[in-house]
Formats: structure tokens, C-alpha cells, sequence
């Protein structure tokens, strides 16, 4: 087999797991009555930009634009199609395993220059009509903002790799305001209408990226961070609906080795007994995983956000009740889901301690969501009435 | 003295499709048992039906009064967010074991089995190897009548191996039984008092390794000759 009928291969069947993925939530009635529709208003929308400006672009100047095409620009990486079985088969067959990289890489960065296109195009009655740009200069600034892509994707590549988190977000934070000022020099020099330099620089920024990234690509010994990769960027979809639905508690897992809070095993309670130990447990899985953390604050944040706006004194009594209801089977099925889902502690799960320890565990978050939900209201309710917007609070 | 006595009639995943029929053995305090059949005999589900893990159950299984147990999974399973040592804790708090020997426990556990200076980090992310290590240190604390056991050799380096079966004979002496599901069949022979063949979810022989061979009309035959025979012999079973 060859390395492109490899990669078409494996293109084809990653474009058909992530229609799946789409079509699992968007069927025909979603696509009738919400996406069409929706494309139906962006197309009539655009096309109104091109007929008449919108009054809100007065107050962008360009340098904003610049910096949103920046920002847009870190969006898309590398995709090398290779799947964990390679380890063990293809990479057998280095010159098609490398061959099958090398039309990855080309493929992403041929899909993330349509991209670039995409956000011009959209961009462009603004460019032309408002800030009044020659089509020279458009075309100078897509060349470099392509050269810029192939450069981030390169620095994202390598930035992945880093295992250490720390390490990982001080270089990306620092290579974010680096490559930043250079886009600020661009801006400069396009702005000084040096309009050949603007196209120098991708002219050397593109080439070099290319040849880099194929020579990164290359190395064998990155096969399982490639992995990896592909498997985030094969799931960002179903993420993506992860994120948006609120009723899902999405699984974040962890990288560390060791314990943030508690360090060294530090115990919580002196008192060494059954029920504690199971309370303990409970405490540290819920503390430590961050999943949980977030969902118990996103329902404090929901409960807090409706007590506040919502005016009349009887629903907010009848919203608090929902919260307190809501609270307590939300950390009950918590318990539920972590207590017994190890044989270690499963065996336990029909002692007295055992639910002792759950009603004790349940009752003691219980009370500081209370507690944190009346801190939250009375400072909305403090902040709110500085700004003389009491937003329907006590309002009967 | 019995510790376990195992009378399944039947058992399986879904209500009417049996897995396992007609096993009946028992454990006695300082015996090592080994469970042996092929992939896919029904010696997880045996394992299972023992600890309660089935709701398809016909049949009894009854543990002397206060005899506690310690199950050793084949794949190690752990809490993401709990140390070693933590895990140690929580058995330790829930077993109500006196702190102090608790703790030279598990410092000599952890010692012995070179993880001493992992105790404090999740064992989830342990390699293979050490993962193991960790699920019989977890085991052993709670120093059980009973230990069941399944494919504990899976990962380990030959040290580790030697250490376990130094630890197991150790445990037998004290008078704990114990019975290991298993496909390493030359060391079963050399360390189990009594076998359990299984195959196509049926108990095929039992005994020592003296009664599988005149089970199997093998005189001679090592352990090795006796479970192929069960399990490749009789193409028309």
C-alpha cells in the first residue's frame, strides 16, 4: 500500500467518524429547523455587510482586526494520521509511515490555509469597503498570516510535547507574546506600506516552517505524543459537545503524579475509624478531581445567577428550595459514583459505616454550597446595589 | 479448617445464560489452591460468583463467620486521586487496624517491594509492573484468612515474582488460604497443594496434582499435559 492511498485511507474514515459524531446530535430536524436557517441568516448577513457597512465597525481600527486574525491564527495543528497498532505494524514500513506523515502534515496545513482563507473572506467586505485595502495588500497579509499558521503549527507541535504543565503554559504564554510583537512589526511595516517586507518575511517564514516541521515529523521517537495528538484532535468534536452540554460531567484526567492538596498523603482526619476513612476517601477524590469541583461550583454559580436576576421574592424562595434539592441528589450520586467503584471499597458498600460516612460526607458539602450560595448572593447583592441596580433583589 | 466453601450450581452475566455450572471445592486455612483452565473456561466468573460481583447466582457460597478476604484483581484498579499510601490508609481505617502496627506494616510491604518512595504518588500511573505490586501490598495489609487471587504473575519482573511466592508461603504458614487463578502452569505445579481445572465453565478435575493425573489417565503427566489434555483433548466435548 502506498503512503497517500494510507492517508486518503485514514482521512476518509476520520471525516466519517466525525460526520457520526455531528449527526449524533444534529438529525434532520436540527438541520431543517435550527442549521439551515442558520447558515440561511449568516449568508443574507454577509451579504448585507457587502451592501451596507454595519455602524459597529466605526469603532474597530485595524490594529484589532490584526490582532483577531492573530488570535484566530493558534487555532489547528499538525495531524499526522498515525494510530497506536502503527507502533507495533506500520512503523515496519518507515517509508510509508513517514510518506503517510509527510501528506498528513500537507493536509493540515493545506485545511488550516483554507481556514486563513475562510476568516479573510469573511473579513473582507471590511477590508475593502471600510478600511479601504488594495487587493495587493490583502494578498500580502493572507501570504503572511499563512507563513504565521505553518510557524504556529510547528510551535504548537513541539509545545505539545512538553510533558511538565508549568512548563508547558509559561512557554506557550511566551511564545504567544513573542510571536505577537512580531506580528505587531508586521503590522508596522504594513502599515509604513512596506508591503515587500511584509511579504519577505513569510516568504522566509514559510519555507523554513515547512522544512522544520517535516524534519520534526520525521523523528520516529515522537510517535506517542503524535498519538496522542491525533486522539485529541479526532475528539475535539465530541468535546466540543461535551463543553456544551452542562448535564454531562465531562472526565478530566488528570496528568499529575502526585497530589496537589493533601501532599504526602497528608490525612484529614486524626481519628482513625471506618466511617472517617470513608469520609476521607470521598473528600480527596472529590477535591482532586476537577470535574467534580466544577460541577459543584457551576450549580452554586446557577443557583446564585437565579437568586439575584430573577425578581419576585416567592420564586426566589422556590429557586433556592430547587437548589437545595438539587444540591443534595447531585452529591448523593456523587457519592454513589465514586465511593463503590473500586473492589477495595465495593465490599464495604453494605456496611453501616458505609452510609453513615455517606450522609455525613453529603450533609458536610451540602452545607458549604449553602453557605458559599449566600456568600455569593449578599455580594451580588453588595455589588449590585453600588451601582444603584438592585436587579429585582428582595423585590417582592 | 474450611475458610471458603464454594457450591455453585450456576452462574452467569445474564439471567438464563449460564457461564459456569456444577463447581463445588473448598479452601482450608494454609492451602494454595490453583484455578486453572483456558481463556475463556469461566475462571473470572468463578472468581466473580465468589466475591458477589453476579446477580445470576444459584448456589451457595459461605466464608467461615469473620473470615475476611482480599481479592487481587487481574487487571490492578485503583482511585485516580488517591496515593498509595492513602489507598493503605482508607483499608486501614475501614479494617479498624490498630495505626501503628498498620503503618510498620506497610512500610515493611513497601520496602520489600521497592515502592517505598512512590507511596505518596497515585498509583494509577504506575507502570505495569509496580501497579501489580501495589494491588498485593493492598491485599496483604489487611493480613486476610483469604486471598483470591487472579493472574497475579501478569507484569511482574522475576524478583517481584520470587518476593510474591515468598510472601504467599509466608501467608500459608500463618493460615491463610488462598486460591490463584492462573496460566503459569510450571509454577502452579511446583506451588499450589490443590487444583481446580475449569473448562467450558465445568469443573473437569480436582485435587492434588497426583488426582488430576489419574483423572486424566496421565501418570506421568506434568500439570502442563493435564490441562491440555482438558482443554484440547476431547474435540467432540
Amino acid at each position: 500500500m502506498s503512503s497517500w492511498k494510507l492517508f486518503r485511507d485514514r482521512y476518509i474514515r476520520d471525516r466519517k467518524y466525525q460526520y457520526r459524531v455531528i449527526r449524533s446530535i444534529a438529525d434532520w430536524t436540527i438541520i431543517i429547523y435550527l442549521i439551515i436557517p442558520a447558515l440561511l441568516f449568516i449568508i443574507f448577513q454577509y451579504r448585507s455587510w457587502w451592501m451596507e457597512l454595519p455602524s459597529w465597525i466605526e469603532y474597530i481600527p485595524f490594529i484589532l482586526i490584526f490582532l483577531l486574525i492573530y488570535l484566530l491564527s493558534w487555532n489547528g495543528s499538525i495531524r499526522t494520521y498515525v494510530e497506536e497498532a502503527d507502533k507495533v505494524f506500520l512503523i515496519k514500513m518507515q517509508s510509508v509511515f513517514l510518506g503517510m506523515k509527510k501528506w498528513g502534515y500537507l493536509y493540515s496545513l493545506f485545511s488550516q490555509s483554507v481556514v486563513t482563507a475562510i476568516t479573510f473572506l469573511i473579513l473582507l467586505p471590511f477590508l475593502r469597503n471600510h478600511f479601504f485595502l488594495s487587493w495587493q495588500e490583502i494578498g500580502a497579509l493572507f501570504f503572511f498570516f499563512i507563513a504565521l499558521k505553518a510557524l504556529i503549527m510547528l510551535v504548537k507541535y513541539h509545545l505539545k510535547k512538553i510533558d511538565k504543565r508549568i512548563k508547558k503554559l509559561a512557554l506557550s504564554i511566551l511564545l504567544f507574546v513573542a510571536l505577537s510583537w512580531m506580528c505587531q512589526l508586521i503590522y508596522y511595516l504594513w502599515d509604513k506600506d512596506a508591503l515587500f517586507l511584509v511579504c519577505l518575511c513569510g516568504i522566509v517564514l514559510l519555507p523554513a516552517s515547512i522544512y522544520f516541521s517535516l524534519k520534526s515529523i520525521r523523528k520516529l521517537s515522537a510517535i506517542d505524543h503524535e498519538i496522542d495528538m491525533g486522539r485529541a484532535d479526532k475528539t475535539k468534536n465530541i468535546e466540543l459537545i461535551f463543553i456544551l452540554s452542562n448535564e454531562i460531567e465531562k472526565p478530566i484526567v488528570s496528568k499529575r503524579t502526585k497530589p496537589l492538596l493533601f501532599r504526602r498523603s497528608k490525612r484529614m482526619f486524626k481519628k482513625r475509624v471506618p466511617v472517617n476513612g470513608f469520609i476521607e476517601l470521598f473528600l480527596k477524590v472529590f477535591l482532586r478531581n476537577r470535574s467534580y469541583v466544577i460541577s459543584y461550583f457551576q450549580i452554586i454559580s446557577v443557583g446564585t445567577v437565579a437568586i439575584v436576576l430573577i425578581p419576585p421574592l416567592w420564586i426566589k424562595i422556590i429557586i433556592f428550595f430547587g437548589f437545595l434539592i438539587m444540591m443534595n441528589s447531585w452529591l448523593s450520586l456523587v457519592w454513589d459514583k465514586i465511593a463503590p467503584s473500586n473492589p477495595l471499597s465495593k465490599k464495604y458498600s453494605e456496611t453501616d459505616f458505609y452510609f453513615k460516612a455517606r450522609k455525613r460526607a453529603v450533609i458536610f458539602l451540602f452545607t458549604i454550597a449553602i453557605i458559599l450560595l449566600a456568600f455569593f448572593v449578599l455580594c451580588w447583592h453588595s455589588i449590585l446595589s453600588q451601582f444603584g441596580m438592585p436587579f429585582g433583589l428582595f423585590r417582592r | 479448617m474450611t475458610l471458603l466453601n464454594v457450591d455453585i450450581q450456576s452462574a452467569g452475566y445474564d439471567k438464563g445464560k449460564e457461564i459456569i455450572n456444577n463447581i463445588h471445592f473448598n479452601i482450608k486455612e494454609g492451602e494454595l489452591i490453583g484455578l486453572i483452565g483456558p481463556n475463556g473456561a469461566g475462571k473470572s466468573t468463578t472468581i466473580k460468583t465468589i466475591l458477589g460481583l453476579l446477580e445470576n447466582k444459584e448456589g451457595e457460597i459461605s466464608f467461615r463467620e469473620n473470615t475476611k478476604y482480599s481479592y487481587v484483581p487481574e487487571r490492578p484498579v485503583f482511585y485516580d486521586e488517591l496515593t498509595l499510601w492513602e489507598h493503605l490508609d482508607f483499608i486501614a481505617a475501614v479494617e479498624a487496624l490498630p495505626d501503628k502496627e498498620y503503618k510498620e506494616k506497610a512500610k515493611d510491604l513497601l520496602e520489600q517491594y521497592k515502592l517505598m518512595e512512590h507511596a505518596h504518588e497515585y498509583p494509577g500511573k504506575y507502570s505495569k509492573g509496580m501497579q501489580q505490586k501495589a494491588m498485593l501490598i493492598l491485599a496483604m495489609i489487611t493480613s486476610p484468612k483469604v486471598y483470591i487471587i487472579d493472574e497475579p504473575f501478569i507484569g511482574l519482573d522475576p524478583n517481584a515474582m520470587k518476593l510474591f511466592l515468598k510472601l504467599i508461603e509466608t501467608e500459608q504458614k500463618r493460615g491463610a488460604g488462598i486460591l490463584m487463578s492462573t496460566h503459569v502452569l510450571d509454577t502452579a505445579e511446583k506451588v499450589c497443594d490443590r487444583f481446580i481445572m475449569i473448562h467450558k465453565g465445568q469443573l473437569k478435575a480436582t485435587g492434588t496434582l497426583k488426582d488430576i493425573r489419574e483423572q486424566c489417565n496421565l501418570p506421568d503427566g506434568s500439570l502442563y499435559d493435564c490441562f491440555h489434555l482438558i482443554a484440547e483433548g476431547n474435540p467432540d466435548e
